[in-house]
């Protein structure tokens, strides 16, 4: 299992786009799959992110509530199941928290 | 597989999936043993279950598993015990009837119903439930039955009378019989051993449903006219069986009398007698019975109709009886009754002995007239009854002299008997001697007169 490292700014809105590429012996597309993801954060605090399929083969991965990511080593992984009983997880991706020093005046809820 | 994925337009980057798990470790070394544990409580028998004695920990005993359906029976324990069995009985209990008996205020309604009959409506019924045996059924001295609001019915002891709203009312008295509503359907019932008669029977016979329909089964849908067929006669219609009833002598047969077979009876003389017209294959023997014609050939024939030789007709008002003779010409027979007159030459040819026509007058008439076109002829042929002949005389004519003739008479030759060869009576009156009866004599187209004087 593979870990890559990245950075993200505390209470910037998280916005990921993905796209999926199948290989023998997966599914041939996300058609009929169910997409679940979550973060860690320094805390050991679970934030869930809100995930979308735009097609057969892409999907996006947002959140607005990142403010409330403690800064520090996170980690975060996506979770793909299919017919409720196939569960398969993607590599475990390491981002760095990085703190924010002005505070946010402006009200998420 | 794999996915890219950027996080806010970050540069991509690409995400694996998790790999399948590796293989099972080596097994580890065995612990250290554990404290001995409580343990179950001894005894207990075969069939018998560990069952928890209370909540504490491991405070258990052997106990005989119950039945998974208890049996009648087979339930041992105290019933007061089953609270929820006590608690359903007690619900059965009565306080005010505590020993539970039916008391009379319980059956009050029943026993008011047996006696009193208001609102009973099933006395049959109600016989039966008081088990009074079906030989058992009710009398009463009199009866009302009461409908919508009225009486309907009335048993005295006098009288039964039925009330009807739309009919009126049926009354039953022994000293009068049965009175029925509507006087002109009957008025009085059978009150004698005299029996009915029929044409005193009165009403519609349709309305006899009975008489209707015993009518009816002798209807017969095959044959809807009624007309009794040759099967129907099948058996009966024999020279045999007739001649068994007693008519073997002169039978009689009704008008429009028509038999459906041309030898229905097997009769030996053969002959047919149909509506549509028939052939008798034998001589046929009329004979008239007192006051009407032995044979009616009818009237209403023309010689349109009759076109075989041996047809004999009488036209529609007419005075001819006609037939067609062998040769199929249509002939008129002459009548001894009245005149006949014929509009064609009539021959007399023959080679007899006797007179080829004789005429015989009996009355006062003339034996024969000859005339003209003109009839009455006043220059006619005339034999009168006596046997005179008169030429060119008028009809009616009657004389005297055997011989006479109105007219010139040219003859070759004159022969006389002895005796006076003429009888001349014209009488001549002459101044100068005495009458002279004159012979006037034309000869050679000049007349001479020759005076002649009785001598």
């Amino acid at each position: 299992m593979s870990c890559t490292n990245h950075q993200f700014k505390q209470g910037v809105t998280f916005n990921g786009a993905g796209t999926y590429t199948t290989e023998p012996g997966w599914p041939a597309d996300l058609t009929g799959v169910t997409i679940v993801t979550a973060l860690r954060d320094a805390r050991n605090k679970l934030h869930y992110l809100d995930v979308a399929i735009t097609s057969p083969t892409t999907f996006t991965v947002s959140s607005n509530q990142t403010q409330e990511w403690h800064p520090g080593t996170a980690y975060w992984d996506i979770q793909f199941f299919q017919n409720t009983t196939e569960v398969f997880y993607s590599a475990t991706v390491r981002i760095e928290i990085l703190p924010n020093v002005t505070p946010n005046k402006v009200s998420n809820s | 597989m794999a996915f890219t994925i950027s996080i806010n337009d970050q540069a991509a980057f690409e995400v694996l999936f998790a790999g399948p798990a590796g293989p099972t470790g080596p097994q580890g070394p065995q612990g250290i043993q554990g404290v001995p544990g409580q343990g179950v409580p001894v005894g207990g028998t075969t069939g018998q279950v560990l069952a928890k004695v209370d909540g504490v920990n491991y405070n258990t005993e052997w106990i005989t598993p119950q039945d998974e359906y208890a049996v009648w029976g087979g339930i041992t324990g105290t019933l007061s015990a089953q609270l929820d069995l006590q608690a359903a009985l007690d619900g059965k209990y009565s306080t005010t009837n505590p020993d539970g008996f039916i008391t009379a205020s319980a059956l009050t309604p029943y026993l008011t119903k047996a006696g009193n009959l208001t609102g009973l409506t099933d006395l049959a019924l109600a016989r039966d439930n008081l088990q009074l045996g079906t030989l058992n059924s009710p009398t009463f001295a009199g009866l009302t039955i009461q409908g919508a609001g009225a009486n309907v019915a009335q048993l005295t002891s006098t009288a039964l009378s039925l009330n009807h709203t739309g009919y009126g009312q049926f009354t039953i008295q022994p000293s009068s019989g049965i009175t029925f509503p509507d006087s002109t359907v009957q008025t009085t019932a059978y009150t004698g051993t005299a029996s009915v008669s029929w044409g005193n029977i009165l009403g519609t016979l349709s309305s006899q449903t009975d008489l209707q329909s015993a009518l009816d089964d002798k209807y017969d849908a095959s044959n809807p006219a009624g007309f009794i067929d040759s099967s129907a006669l099948a058996g009966y219609a024999t020279e045999s069986w007739v001649n068994s009833q007693g008519f073997a002598g002169v039978g009689y047969v009704q008008a429009n009398f028509y038999p459906l077979v041309d030898n229905p009876s097997n009769f030996t003389t053969q002959a047919a007698v149909l509506e549509g017209g028939g052939t008798f294959l034998n001589r046929i023997a009329c004979t008239s019975l007192a006051g009407s014609a032995g044979l009616n050939i009818g009237i209403g024939g023309t010689s349109t109709w009759a076109t075989e030789p041996g047809d004999l007709w009488i036209p529609t008002a007419g005075t001819n009886l006609n037939f067609r003779d062998g040769n199929g010409i249509a002939r008129v027979c002459a009548s001894t009754t009245s005149g006949n007159t014929f509009n064609q030459p009539q021959n007399v040819d023959t080679s007899n002995v006797l007179p080829a026509l004789r005429v015989t007058q009996r009355g006062s008439g003339n034996a024969l007239l000859v005339e003209d076109s003109t009839t009455p002829d006043t220059s006619a042929l005339v034999v009168d009854a006596s046997g005179n002949v008169g030429v060119g005389v008028a009809t009616g004519y009657t004389s005297t002299s055997k011989f006479e003739v109105v007219g010139n008479v040219k003859g070759t030759t004159l022969s006389t008997a002895s005796g006076p060869v003429f009888s001349v009576n014209s009488i001549v009156a002459h101044s100068g001697g005495a009458d002279t009866n004159d012979l006037l004599v034309t000869i050679g187209g000049v007349n001479y007169r020759i005076g002649m004087r009785p001598a």
